[in-house]
């Protein structure tokens, strides 16, 4: 048994094997939960073939799978970022059978995440553009229905994905021949735009951004926000084995004042999107692009605390876009199509829907007391050592996010007399309590979970010092 | 040489047309043209068997697109108006230009035959103007096969893998299937 076989090959056949019994959607979706579980634990208590530390709860496993000249290669910190995604599919999957909602990412986003790794995984990884550009066109399904009125956001997410692929393909070739012989500053220039080109598709950078709320208003919260958090996350942690990778490329200073400039745009477009949105899911989608944005500003750093952070804000990510795609759905249950003027009375009605709503949006900005708090409050004091004058940008940007949000609540506040209270089933209770006990836990602790996941970054040796 | 600049005339006449087409099987017809175009190119330069790969695997794209596109009653037909019409050759003609006024240097960075350099150009720079063009499902993934096909051609020039050719293969019949998904030809139930 060797590890890429357990974590993608067989999350891939099961995937394709579940297809098959989807009309009893939720015993499939009972496997897919377990399914996701039993790999984070298997991951969590996975030790790799040359290390001899053996323990009862722990297992021997080789690292590495051969196919066709190529290698699948699960490293330390990819044992990492893939029980994170399992987990976050597993958590996904668990609320789909809790609530009873059906929807395609049961049984394709095991697929879906087997891709992801996979693309993490390749070596040499100038092939995980293809890779990707696969998961890709698996999530397009999961995402969107035949009977959709409108496809424009999908369409654009295929049409970027796939124009991205190329450009880092192609860069990839140029990095790979750069290893063998050198290369002139004019090369260099020419691998990095090729290179950039890619990314800037891939990540949603302004002005190739508009899919990201269109899709957010196309598909489901739940499906949405899952392909969005998850993908993004995976595009910046390939943008770091790539940094990592290639010598003359995290040499090369204007990489990283590119991304600096597209991190920047994105969080300072986004918020004041965001802040300008009527509809709520739109506004989500402009979120989404803040938090990818912070991301990329923190690898922009080119620090170890930076490349560190980056990975605190996966987690965060995944923890609180996860909380805001289920209630987004239990709100749009109760209250149609929603609006920022539709949250009016929402307090009275369903006060546990609305603080942790509002709780983990303003975690997400890093809010004091909140789970961002210590992540966000850690990027700008090492932003105040490289680069103090980004920080203002960030903090005006955060602002106007939190503006936006107080005055959400304001409106949420009741205004007349129908303020029935909805009533909430047990399971939703006690996942909104959970909720609220975990973003408080993790905000006070915030040592207790964040240290684990920067072994993400423990194998960027050229990155990580 | 002569059969290069017959392709090289041929892709060119084809992307200005297929930028043109309103009636999908004439679009379907061509973009099976387009595919066997890259065979023809790619098989001076690798194995059959392996040039065949994306060959079948193209056509199994456009024969998957074609079954739904034969069997969907709401098929969306592109307007024909004279102007529209003019302002699509329009911009195929200012690709061609660019190309061609690019080609040398292009070639210099990428040193591939100059034949698959300039046709897999047209085919890159079609798609793209075809993606921007069209707004129905059948019209972007016939856009972005296009595309495919274009780079395809200049990449399979400069790298030959078995590993990278079963890949793309695969990646240009799952954008058919997930065309033929989105207008209604498959379903995956599940969902509300």
């Amino acid at each position: 048994m060797n590890a890429p076989l357990i974590w993608i090959i067989l999350p891939i056949i099961i995937s394709l094997l579940l297809l098959f019994f989807r009309k009893s959607f939720y015993l499939v979706c009972l496997l897919q939960t377990a399914f996701c579980f039993l790999i984070l634990l298997s991951a969590a208590a996975a030790r790799f073939k040359p290390l001899e530390t053996s323990s009862f709860f722990v297992y021997k496993i080789s690292p590495e799978m051969n196919i066709l000249g190529r290698s699948l290669i699960i490293t330390t910190g990819l044992k990492t970022s893939l029980g994170l995604f399992y987990g976050a599919l597993g958590f996904w999957s668990a609320g789909l059978f809790l609530f009873k909602k059906k929807s395609n990412i049961v049984p394709l986003g095991l697929a879906f995440i087997g891709l992801l790794v996979a693309a993490l995984a390749v070596e040499p990884f100038l092939y995980s553009a293809l890779i990707l550009e696969i998961a890709v066109i698996i999530s397009v399904p999961m995402i969107t229905k035949a009977t959709a009125s409108s496809i424009k956001g999908v369409s654009r997410y295929l049409i970027y994905f796939t124009i991205g692929m190329p450009f880092v393909l192609l860069a990839g070739w140029y990095l790979a021949g750069g290893e063998i012989t050198p290369v002139n500053d004019e090369q260099l220039v020419q691998a990095a735009l090729l290179l950039g080109l890619g990314f800037v598709f891939w990540l949603a950078v302004f002005p190739f951004q508009s899919w990201v709320p269109l899709l957010m208003d196309e598909s489901e919260p739940i499906e949405g926000i899952f392909v969005l958090t998850i993908l993004p996350t995976a595009v910046i942690v390939l943008l770091l084995k790539y940094l990592n990778g290639f010598a003359w490329l995290r040499g090369y200073d204007t990489v990283f004042q590119a991304l600096r400039l597209f991190g920047l745009i994105m969080v300072i477009m986004g918020s004041i999107w965001f802040s300008l949105q009527n509809k709520l899911r739109k506004a989500i989608g402009y979120l989404i692009l803040v938090s990818s944005g912070i991301m990329i500003l923190s690898v922009s750093i080119n620090s170890s605390a930076g490349y560190i952070i980056s990975t605190y804000f996966i987690l965060l990510r995944i923890i609180c876009f996860f909380i805001v795609s289920w209630i987004l759905d239990t709100m749009e249950k109760q209250l149609g199509v929603l609006k920022v003027e539709s949250l009016n009375g929402f307090f009275l009605k369903a006060p546990l829907v609305a603080m942790v709503f509002f709780i983990s949006l303003f975690s997400l900005i890093g809010m004091p007391l909140t789970a961002g708090f210590p992540v966000m409050q850690s990027l700008l004091s090492e932003f105040s050592v490289y680069e103090p004058r980004i920080n203002i940008s960030i903090i005006i940007s955060l602002s106007l996010l939190s503006f936006t949000i107080i005055r959400w609540m304001f409106i949420s506040l009741p205004h007349g007399d129908d303020t029935k209270p909805i009533k909430l089933d047990l399971p939703l209770n006690t996942f909104l309590i959970s909720c609220i006990i975990g973003l408080i836990i993790i905000g006070f602790f915030p040592n207790l979970i964040y240290p684990h996941i920067s072994k993400i970054v423990n194998d960027l040796q050229y990155l990580v010092k | 040489m002569i059969l290069n600049t017959i392709i090289i005339i041929i892709s060119i006449v084809i992307s200005g047309i297929i930028l043109l087409l309103a009636e999908w099987r004439w679009r379907m017809a061509l973009l099976a043209v387009v595919q066997l175009i890259g065979f023809i190119l790619i098989v001076q330069i690798w194995p059959v068997a392996l040039a065949s790969v994306k060959l079948i695997s193209g056509w199994m794209g456009v024969a998957l697109m074609s079954a739904t596109m034969a069997s969907s009653d709401n098929i969306i037909q592109g307007e024909s108006q004279p102007a529209a019409k003019v302002f699509k050759l329009m911009i195929a003609a200012f690709s061609w230009v660019v190309i061609a006024a690019s080609i040398d240097r292009l070639n210099a960075w990428l040193p591939i035959s100059y034949t698959n350099l300039f046709v897999g150009l047209i085919f890159f720079f079609c798609g793209i103007f075809y993606l921007s063009l069209i707004s129905e499902i059948n019209g972007i993934v016939v856009g972005l096969l296009i595309f495919l096909a274009g780079f395809d051609i200049i990449y399979s020039s400069l790298e030959g893998s078995a590993l990278v050719t079963g890949i793309y293969g695969l990646i240009v019949i799952l954008i058919s299937f997930v065309s033929s998904i989105l207008q209604g030809g498959f379903s995956f139930g599940g969902s509300d």
